[in-house]
């Protein structure tokens, strides 16, 4: 409202007197928005000029072949034509800003163009294999090498992948979004040292995480080769992703909340459960999906701990376990073409169910509190108008039957009732107090464990930091002594 | 208050249904009472046993197998992760300076499937492709450690008097990881040329003698490229604009990508194809360690081989084992070894058949017979007394000799050292390559293209379906004498030259020259009216 109020002053303020000589020459205001003819005719005449020319170029004059120095050389004469045709009527910083805007969108349209041919491409060369029903139902373990394509599918791989994905998830959320939490809310030295191993953990190479796993588990534990060592492989690849990009958009809250929360009254722990996590619950939904898409792609750590099986298998304990991007591994690396058709056709399956999760999980995290209200103010609307008819029925039904319906109910009530009620009064004067009381007591004990566990922490690393320091100190001193 | 309940139910439902379409085959494949064992190792022999574990699956039983490389077999197997590997080869060879120790855990090598290396290459002279390259020992040995360099080198054309060779830089092609197929190469080149496979090695930084090794050594600045997986290296060569490349490989990869694979010179003197039958011919040669107390019994000694004398004997032929465990021990059971004996007697046998198809070779008599008698140490086998002629293995007939070494075809003569080469195509690339009729003075049949002088006529193109000859075109007949020549010089492939030379400077400028007339008057006629404006 100050705004609005405002503005009307500044304008009086700004009025040009009207005796003023018009200016001889009018400058035109440098548009910054918007689609001129003039715009579209000059990038299509550049587009049109540069092929011609590089055609000339390509065939008649330099030794160049192939379709990418043709496309490169046509780039390279689009945008010098481009900009003289800006500037025969344009000043130069107009023409400066078109070649830029030019070159900012070719690489924009660069990134897209490389997800569309991976995408496209994967798909054109499963082709063969996507069309058969029997690819989505079936597995592998009556069709080998020599069996045509409408023999086999990939039903194992996806089962598998789900099921890992699952496995990985149900350890990863709890674990990382904890994790997160501590990051912030329990700010120490411990936590700026896990802080710098989560930070070291993001770049650590997939097969690291598989061989972990393979010597720890497999090898010295004697766990067998299985879908849930695969999960733990996995698990290890995306926990460092999750905890870094929940850690983010837990900083991200706005401190004035929680500092209203807590002068509320509200323990620490309330404040998070009540004020954090919903505030950051959009941006909580991505960082899972995120560690999700690295975990789901993952080929090497699942190369070394899962096994490789053609078969059906959804016992993620025992037996070797495929998923998706493990069987187009080995599918590609089959000299038989129908082997090939498969593994591309997978690699198609795996982006589709990507894809199909994020829609899910956008779904779900995209629930902001407004959406949320408008939603129930849209349902409550809805039920107003459907169920209006519906209540003056039901009332106008009440309004026959219910005289008597109310009589036979007191007559019982009252031969029933106060038996009833005197038993219920007794129970809760027994149970009740003690209730609350230990209630409330587990409230302020978890407060009061959280701030204490947190007061530990913190003075345990601030003493062995001290230490360290007076440990360093002396051995320095003595350095000096023996100098 | 009532929809989260129904949603509720509904998911309950819907997970029930999945479960339930789950579980419902799968409990039926565990109906026969063989429990799934699973393996890894060679990814040479791995098309072989994908095709034969689904073919045991009617039987019930569950074969788990991940190609995953040889080594990796290997490492697997001595862990006690996996029941069974595969390999190409043994344990205790000193691959570059590594010792692969023997596991604890006993263990057993049985023969698998047989193949020989097959050598493919992209090469092109004049726009068309050559499919009938011939090489001898000497010369593989030496391509392949960077002594010939050049396709038109004078080595190479001895070996193809039929070839307009093109003056192009040889790019080898290897496995960077540890493979199978190198190894089988390099014990042929260790056995054959050991001096020269030595030098390469010492100058890889590897010591001398070099042996066998399936990390194969490279020398930077040679010129090698190495990729992973036979896909890695099929598919490098198989690029259209990598002109020049060769390869070694699996037969079955050359045939599916359709590229051509080299014939290679044997001791009786004859250029032959790893085919099946020749690489069962030359497995005939094969001797096998039949000491039962050394712990390489049934390992190959291939010297046999490398030298078969028989013409149609392929020299690079060799087969690859599997290694079994004979102790009950790790993870591996009794209930197990019968699963693992059935597969065994399967592929022993009947499995063979199915070798030729998948671009390997079927085992010989000798290798199933020590076979089958391997399988008996395997704990928990059902000892089964094969007939072996009852064994189904195409590779013998009922009175037990080798039948596809004896009904092998013999090699053309055309195919014999120093004969005009054959036309016909190899591998998977089947169009012919017409002969430039260089030296081939007696053919006759095949020298479409061939300069008849003296005589005045040139059937160019006649019996030939490609039509690409070298030497078609006009011809010029000078009018006194009747002599006539090819107006048509031989077409010369060369390679872009990477130096900046005249030509190149000349080249650009024409190209500035073109955009600057396009470009440059607008530009300035627009320059010089505004300044005009201006002042």
């Amino acid at each position: 409202m100050a705004d609005t109020m405002l503005l009307p002053v500044v304008e009086h303020a700004t009025v040009l007197r009207e005796d003023f000589p018009p200016l001889e020459t009018k400058r035109e205001e440098r548009r910054v928005s918007g689609v001129r003819i003039s715009d579209v005719l000059s990038a299509v005449g550049a587009a049109v000029g540069s092929l011609c020319l590089t055609t000339v170029i390509v065939t008649q004059l330099a030794p160049i072949s192939g379709p990418i120095a043709f496309a490169a050389i046509a780039y390279i004469i689009f945008m010098v034509l481009y900009a003289m045709l800006v500037y025969l009527d344009e000043s130069r910083p107009v023409v400066v800003d078109r070649v830029i805007l030019v070159g900012v969108h070719t690489l924009a349209l660069t990134v897209f163009a490389t997800l569309g041919f991976v995408v496209i491409f994967s798909i054109v060369r499963g082709a063969e294999a996507l069309p058969f029903l029997n690819f989505y139902t079936e597995d592998m373990s009556l069709a080998g090498p020599l069996d045509p394509l409408s023999d086999g599918g990939v039903v194992h791989a996806i089962v598998g992948t789900l099921i890992q994905i699952t496995i990985a998830l149900a350890i990863t959320i709890p674990l990382g979004l904890t994790t997160a939490l501590f990051l912030n809310e329990v700010p120490s030295a411990f936590s700026r040292f896990v802080r710098t191993i989560v930070e070291a953990m993001t770049a650590l190479p997939s097969i690291v995480a598989g061989l972990f796993i393979y010597a720890s588990f497999i090898l010295l534990f004697g766990l067998e080769k299985s879908g849930f060592a695969a999960s733990l492989a996995i698990s290890v690849m995306m926990l460092p992703i999750m905890i870094r990009s929940a850690d983010v958009v837990l900083r991200l809250v706005p401190m004035t909340l929680k500092e209203a929360s807590i002068g509320l009254g509200a323990g620490q722990w309330q404040t998070v459960w009540r004020v954090i996590l919903p505030t950051s619950r959009s941006g909580l939904v991505t960082a899972i999906i995120l560690a999700t898409a690295r975990g789901i792609g993952e080929t090497s750590p699942v190369l070394l701990t899962s096994g490789f099986t053609a078969s059906l298998n959804v016992d993620p304990l025992h037996g070797p376990m495929v998923s998706l991007p493990l069987a187009i591994f080995q599918f590609v690396k089959s000299p038989e073409p129908t082997m090939i058709a498969r593994g591309f056709g997978t690699a198609a399956v795996l982006m589709f169910i990507v894809l199909a999760l994020f829609v899910v999980a956008r779904i779900i995290g995209g629930q902001t509190i407004e959406v949320k209200e408008r939603r129930a103010e849209g349902r409550r609307v809805f039920w107003a108008t459907v169920s209006a008819p519906a209540v003056r029925a039901t009332t106008a039904v009440v309004r026959v039957v219910g005289p008597q319906v109310t009589r036979a109910a007191t007559a019982t009530g009252r031969v029933v009732g106060p038996p009833l009620a005197r038993a219920a009064a007794a129970t809760g004067r027994v149970v009740g107090p003690p209730l609350s009381r230990a209630a409330s007591t587990v409230r302020t004990t978890g407060d009061s464990l959280f701030a204490t566990a947190a007061q530990a922490m913190r003075t345990f690393f601030s003493t062995v930091v001290t230490k360290v320091r007076a440990l360093v100190t002396r051995i320095t001193a003595k350095k000096d002594d023996s100098k | 208050m009532k929809h989260p309940r129904i949603r509720k139910n509904l998911v309950l439902l819907l997970v029930a249904a999945v479960a339930a379409m789950i579980v419902g085959p799968s409990s039926a494949a565990f109906a026969a009472d063989y429990v799934p064992i699973s393996g890894a190792g060679s990814s040479w022999s791995s098309n072989a046993i994908d095709q034969w574990r689904r073919n045991v699956q009617q039987y019930g039983m569950r074969v788990n197998y991940a190609s995953t490389g040889s080594s990796d077999g290997r490492n697997q197997f001595k862990a006690g992760t996996v029941d069974f590997a595969s390999s190409e080869i043994p344990y205790g060879i000193k691959d570059g300076n590594v010792v692969d120790n023997p596991p604890s855990r006993g263990y057993a090598y049985m023969p698998l499937v047989a193949g020989g290396t097959a050598f493919m290459y992209n090469l092109s002279s004049g726009g068309k492709a050559i499919t009938n390259l011939r090489l001898s020992g000497t010369v593989l040995t030496k391509i392949f450690t960077g002594v010939i360099t050049s396709w038109d080198d004078a080595a190479i054309k001895a070996d193809n008097p039929g070839l307009s060779l093109p003056k192009r830089k040889i790019v080898p092609v290897v496995r960077s990881d540890g493979s199978g197929s190198t190894a089988q190469f390099t014990t042929w080149m260790a056995n054959q040329y050991g001096s020269l496979w030595n030098a390469y090695c010492v100058k890889a930084g590897r010591s001398s003698p070099c042996g066998i090794t399936s990390n194969y050594p490279t020398v930077s600045g040679k010129g090698f490229i190495a990729q992973p997986n036979s896909q890695g290296v099929s598919g490098y060569v198989a690029q259209k604009a990598n002109v020049g490349t060769i390869t070694y490989v699996e037969y079955s990869y050359a045939l599916k990508t359709g590229y051509p694979v080299a014939k290679i010179l044997n001791k009786a003197g004859y250029y032959v194809e790893p085919t099946a039958s020749n690489v069962a011919v030359g497995l005939l040669g094969a001797k096998i360690n039949t000491d039962k107390s050394s712990s390489a019994y049934l390992t190959q000694i291939l010297t046999g081989v490398f030298n078969n004398k028989d013409p149609r004997a392929y020299p690079l032929s060799s087969y690859s084992y599997l290694i079994v465990p004979t102790k009950v021990e790790s993870n591996f059971t009794e209930a197990k070894g019968k699963t693992l004996g059935g597969f065994a007697y399967y592929f022993l046998c009947e499995g063979q058949q199915q070798a030729e198809v998948l671009g390997y070779s079927p085992l010989p008599i000798n290798l199933v017979k020590a076979g089958l008698e391997q399988v008996r140490r395997i704990p928990g086998v059902e000892g089964k007394s094969i007939d072996i002629t009852k064994c189904n293995n195409p590779t013998f007939s009922k009175d037990g000799t080798n039948t596809l070494a004896k009904k092998a075809p013999q090699p053309p003569a055309c195919d014999k050292q120093g004969a005009p080469q054959c036309t016909t195509g190899t591998g998977g690339s089947k169009s012919d390559t017409p002969s430039n009729g260089g030296g081939a003075t007696d053919e006759g049949t095949t020298d479409d293209g061939t300069i008849d002088d003296g005589s005045g006529v040139t059937d160019g193109g006649t019996g030939e379906t490609g039509g690409g000859s070298t030497t078609d075109g006009p011809v010029y007949c000078e009018a006194d004498t009747g002599v006539c020549a090819n107006v048509v010089a031989l077409p010369v492939e060369v390679e872009s030259e990477a130096s900046w030379g005249m030509q190149q400077t000349f080249m650009a400028a024409a190209v500035l020259l073109v955009i600057g007339l396009v470009v440059i008057p607008p530009v300035l006629g627009q320059f010089l009216a505004r300044r005009k404006k201006q002042s």
